[in-house]
């Protein structure tokens, strides 16, 4: 545990948003909002066949189109056919004599004067295909007998193998063995996908809502066939993200990219919600199969999973996902023996990809369910049996990570325990369900680990850069590689380097990322944001503080250890001088004001044979317990209470942080009760807001109580670790927990829909 | 893109719907989403919103009158309507946000004649009568014709509703949805009772979203007459329900969910057996 210094004038202060104004009033812009001089708008054609051949496209009609500037087909790439990051099996547009593999996938696209000339043009393309039998389960897919890509439909297969399994079991008092199964998810973020590609003499620029700049380069440097240095990105602000702007961005952005390539003039691709739905990644359904071994006390002996995981038509990022559902799949528990298996299988339905969890809360929330069914059967309260197989400083994760520091868990559990009054919330609840017919309450309770960024799998992405400049009025420009979407990281970032650099907040301004400033970063995703580009900001913020304090020593002649520049105001002995005036004095005496922070994850031992090393740098913890009510005539539930704790390592902005909870927790309850995609023929149904259900305002519950444990990780900045996704994690294990233990039936689906509740209620049995 | 009049007074508004491809817009809350999907493609909306008498909305003790522009969120805060006819205020409290509300007609609800229509519910318990530009007056069940139809005729429209005031001792109205609110009924229950010393004197009901049309149980409304309401009551009225309800699959709920919902929403009537 490092010990900073004690004394804190910014860092774990309530720090109002630094773009919240703006927002609010809604003067800043999204790319949809962008304008350019001879504009054009863009629309796709989708195949709208789960699975296809492709044997002609006419494009005449389309051209003919008043209006209409170009129409697109992958004979008109001049790069290269392909996307996706980890694995190649993805073409920009899907080529004559070659199978269409989802509804959604992309034969042509289309510019013209006005989107719905765009729209028009799009509807007038004519593709003739020969339509085939498609997979549209994990089942069938397994059957392998009809193949999504001739190299067969199982893409990759993950283990762990720690320990031996069969002498768990073999010593276990009581064997529960089960099959959980979690649907999809859609990330139903505010602003939908967007791209501007404006081109210019030597290539392009490109403005759009991203989380992943360096991705979308070299997407479209790829499919356009030209360097990177003349593909700049700016992303522009973006209005929600939560995965679903990882590599989809990328997508688009080619497919927009050759649109002004090909015209020579600016081209808006703006997806509307439906087409946004229909094309764009979702988080992956997940079966998986338990078997959990306790001994008679609660302990928990050996941990078998096999899991499979529905990638749809094309790999994307589900390699990478799957390597946390493998990590986390045994949950937060010191365990001796575990063996888990994990498959990428391809289906003829929406690739999936990243979305807050990246394959966690699949598996958390069927090893939380069978953490709680084993309470029940071993008549221990589920807060104890959690307690009795918690990680601490000395224990092993299942991937056998000794644990040095930062281990918060079991802190997390008492306090959850404290803040929910837990004894008398079990009282409460009894007594309203003895004086109540038709609706029943339940407890939930759920305990999770997160692993902190890209980990071991994604050594080669994890570190991130930062280049500052104080001007020569004592304003501070910050650029990282990292994005904004909302999760409050300029907020954050401003704070570090406020901290840092002894400047007011209000003076400091953090850039929307930029290619052409800082280094490949890595993706904004895996809660890494705050602990990476934080840790980069806070280095270049003390390169520029030092020469700053030099330079003020020198000149009022005061020893550098004496000089402490803190609000704004630099002293040393009896000398005092604004920020700004120090600034201006370094500029006319030219020292250099602009420095580079570069942090990079130190190096992670990890063995993919058997699965076993250090799978991430660090780990967040959280306990969550909440009230759930069921009415049991219905089916529908309403969670009531919400009592969570999290290991942040270190509070930074306890706003942004609070906000980003409770955020996380409805995000997760709309995942556990009610957000379905419901499809035919691998055409998705629910593709918009009427149909896909999210929570609105009267579904969140009333009481969400959030505190922290602060367990200080060393290589933080200020001690602080990740909370973006760690935030959501324990929500919908602790839902479908509390549901279960009001109706006195085990759920086994998520999402737990009011008629697959009703369905348990009255059956006692699971439909699906 | 479609011209958008907004006529004065009615018999502006009479030369305006004239024209073949034109549309009537009330709150344009369900007509805006019919044509952002291309379902329908007027050449020209015209408002309702400038017609005076359009917004006429009164009570005089024994008839209330809503004229085709009045909004729910008007009719939330008329006094009579939560004091004379609670059924209606609960169905209307039940629709969309307070930003559909603002908007959003009864009249309008009336012509889309959704079978999961809450106002439309709540009408059609109340026995209430349409007023056409023609002079007749209709009672709901002859104006609705199937999902999405009425008697209309093109150049033909309402002017307002009528509904009697009628006492009634205890009432009913809940509306199943995937959500607590901004959410389209799966199945929805209405039920008015007079109940005097424990008997059933009278009482209908009627059940949303699980048939073609709002559908108005007689059999179960002769069948409680002069019993007594009690629990075996409860649940042969409950049985008639599964048997007697027409849902169908769709998106938001399978055609038994929504059976088993009508079955077991009879059994909230316990709350008004404890209250009576
Ligand atoms: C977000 C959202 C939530 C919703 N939630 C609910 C809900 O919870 N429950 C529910 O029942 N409905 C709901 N609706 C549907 C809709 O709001 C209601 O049906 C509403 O009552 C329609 O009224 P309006 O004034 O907006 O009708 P409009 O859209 O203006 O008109 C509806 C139809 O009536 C015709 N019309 C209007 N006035 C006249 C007239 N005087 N004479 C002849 N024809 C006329 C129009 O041409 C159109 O065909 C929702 C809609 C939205 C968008």
């Amino acid at each position: 545990m490092k010990v900073e210094n004690a004394t804190m004038n910014v860092i774990g202060k309530k720090i109002k948003r630094v773009d919240a104004i703006e927002k609010v009033k809604g003067i800043n812009k999204f790319v949809a909002d962008y304008e350019f001089k001879n504009m054009l708008y863009g629309a796709i054609v989708f195949s709208k066949h789960a699975r296809a051949l492709v044997k002609k496209i006419d494009t005449s009609k389309a051209k003919e189109l008043k209006g209409v500037k170009a129409v697109l087909t992958y004979s008109d790439i001049p790069g290269e056919n392909q996307l996706g990051e980890v694995v190649e099996d993805m073409p920009c547009l899907v080529p004559v004599g070659k199978e269409a593999k989802y509804y959604g996938d992309v034969v042509a696209v289309a510019a013209a004067e006005s989107q719905k000339i765009a729209n028009a043009a799009a509807g007038l393309v004519e593709v003739e295909y020969e339509e085939l039998p498609a997979v549209l389960s994990i089942e069938e897919s397994l059957k392998n007998e009809i193949k999504v890509h001739e190299s067969g439909n199982i893409l990759t297969s993950k283990k762990i193998r720690k320990g031996k399994t069969e002498e768990g079991f073999a010593s276990a008092d009581l064997v529960i063995e089960d099959d959980f199964f979690a649907d999809y998810q859609e990330h139903a973020y505010l602003e939908t996908q967007g791209i501007f590609a404006v081109p210019d003499s030597t290539g392009m620029t490109i403005y759009g809502s991203m989380q992943c700049p360096y991705y979308v380069q070299n997407a479209v440097s790829r499919v356009l066939g030209i360097p990177q240095n003349n593909v700049k990105i700016v992303q522009a602000d973006t209005g929600g993200a939560f995965g679903g702007k990882e590599d989809v961005p990328s997508y688009v952005a080619a497919q927009c990219a050759l649109l002004a390539y090909h015209t020579k003039r600016p081209v808006l691709l703006s997806y509307s919600r439906e087409v946004d739905i229909q094309f764009t990644s979702k988080r992956h359904p997940i079966k998986s199969h338990y078997k959990v071994g306790f001994k008679k006390d609660g302990k928990i002996v050996a941990i078998e999973v096999n899991a499979h995981m529905d990638m749809g038509a094309y790999a994307t990022l589900s390699p990478i996902v799957m390597y946390r559902s493998l990590v986390h799949a045994a949950g937060a528990y010191d365990v001796p023996n575990v063996k888990v298996d994990i498959d990428g299988v391809y289906t003829n339905k929406v690739p999936c990809g990243a979305f807050r969890g990246f394959g966690s809360p699949q598996v958390l929330f069927a090893i939380e369910s069978i953490m709680d069914e084993a309470a029940l059967k071993l008549k221990i309260d589920p807060v104890e049996i959690r307690l009795k197989n918690a990680l601490r400083v000395g224990s092993h994760t299942s991937t056998d990570h000794l644990l040095t520091e930062s281990v918060g868990s079991v802190s997390t559990i008492m306090n959850a325990v404290k803040i929910s009054d837990y004894e008398n919330l079990k009282r409460s609840v009894h007594d309203f369900n003895s004086k109540n017919r038709f609706k029943k309450r339940g407890i939930g309770v759920s305990h999770i680990i997160y692993g902190v960024a890209l980990g071991a799998a994604g050594q080669a992405l994890d570190a991130a850069g930062a280049l500052v400049q104080v001007h020569r009025d004592g304003s501070v420009t910050v650029h990282v590689g990292n994005t904004e979407m909302g999760q409050g990281m300029k907020t954050v970032l401003a704070m570090i380097a406020s901290e840092t650099l002894g400047q007011n907040i209000d003076m400091i301004k953090v850039e929307n990322a930029d290619t052409s400033y800082v280094q490949d970063s890595g993706p904004t995703v895996a809660s890494r944001a705050t602990l990476f580009s934080g840790n980069a900001v806070k280095e270049a913020c003390e390169k520029i503080k030092e020469r700053m304090i030099s330079t003020f020593s020198k000149i009022k002649n005061v020893e550098k250890e004496e000089v402490v520049i803190s609000s704004g105001v630099v002293r040393g002995g009896k000398e005092e001088m604004n920020f700004g005036d120090l600034a201006n004095i370094c500029y006319s005496s030219n020292v250099e004001l602009i420095a580079n922070g570069w942090f990079k994850s130190p190096k992670l031992n990890w063995d993919p044979k058997t699965g076993l090393g250090e799978a991430y740098l660090t780990y967040s913890y959280a306990t969550q317990i909440v009230v759930v009510e069921v009415d049991m005539l219905t089916g529908k539930s309403n969670v009531i209470d919400v009592f969570t704790s999290h290991d942040v390592g270190r509070v930074l902005n306890p706003v942004g942080l609070t906000g980003q909870v409770e955020g996380g927790f409805v995000q997760g309850m709309g995942y556990a009760i009610y957000e379905e995609i419901k499809m035919k023929d691998g055409r998705i149904l629910t593709d918009n807001f009427n149909t896909y259900i999210i929570p609105t305002i009267n579904d969140i519950p009333q009481n969400i109580k959030i505190d922290f444990v602060e367990d200080e990780f060393s290589e933080g900045p200020f001690g602080a670790k990740g909370i973006g996704e760690p935030s959501l994690m324990p929500a919908p294990a602790a839902i479908a927990n509390g549901i279960s233990n009001a109706i006195g039936r085990r759920v086994k689906k998520i999402p737990a829909t009011q008629e697959y509740v009703l369905d348990l209620i009255e059956k006692g049995e699971d439909k699906s | 893109m479609a011209k958008f009049v907004m006529p004065k007074n009615e018999r502006e508004f009479r030369d305006e719907i004239y024209d073949e491809k034109s549309m009537i817009m009330a709150g344009g809350t369900d007509l805006l989403v019919k044509m952002r999907i291309g379902k329908i493609n007027p050449s020209k909306i015209v408002s309702t919103l400038r017609v005076p008498t359009f917004h006429a909305l009164g009570f005089d003790g024994k008839e209330l009158i809503i004229g085709a522009n009045v909004t729910y969120s008007e009719l939330l805060d008329f006094e009579p309507v939560k004091k004379a006819f609670p059924i209606l205020y609960d169905a209307i409290y039940s629709i969309g946000s307070p930003q559909i509300r603002n908007r959003a007609t009864l009249v309008g609800n009336l012509i889309n004649a959704s079978p999961a229509g809450d106002g439309l519910l709540a009408l059609y318990l109340l026995d209430a009568k349409v007023e056409v530009s023609n002079g007749k007056r209709y009672s709901v069940g002859e104006f609705v014709r199937g999902p999405g139809q009425t008697i209309l005729d093109h150049k033909e429209y309402v002017k307002s509703i009528i509904i009697e005031k009628e006492e009634w001792t205890h009432r009913y109205f809940e509306k199943v949805g995937q959500r607590n609110s901004m959410t389209i009924s799966i199945a929805s229950i209405g039920s008015l009772f007079k109940i005097e010393d424990g008997i059933v004197k009278e009482m209908r009901i009627a059940f949303g979203s699980v048939g073609p049309t709002v559908l108005r149980m007689h059999e179960i409304e002769e069948f409680t007459r002069d019993k007594k309401l009690d629990e075996d009551l409860i649940r042969e009225i409950s049985m008639m329900a599964y048997s007697g309800v027409k849902p169908i699959d769709d998106v938001r709920g399978s055609a038994e969910y929504r059976r088993r919902l009508c079955r077991n929403l009879i059994y909230r009537f316990n709350y008004i057996l404890e209250r009576s």
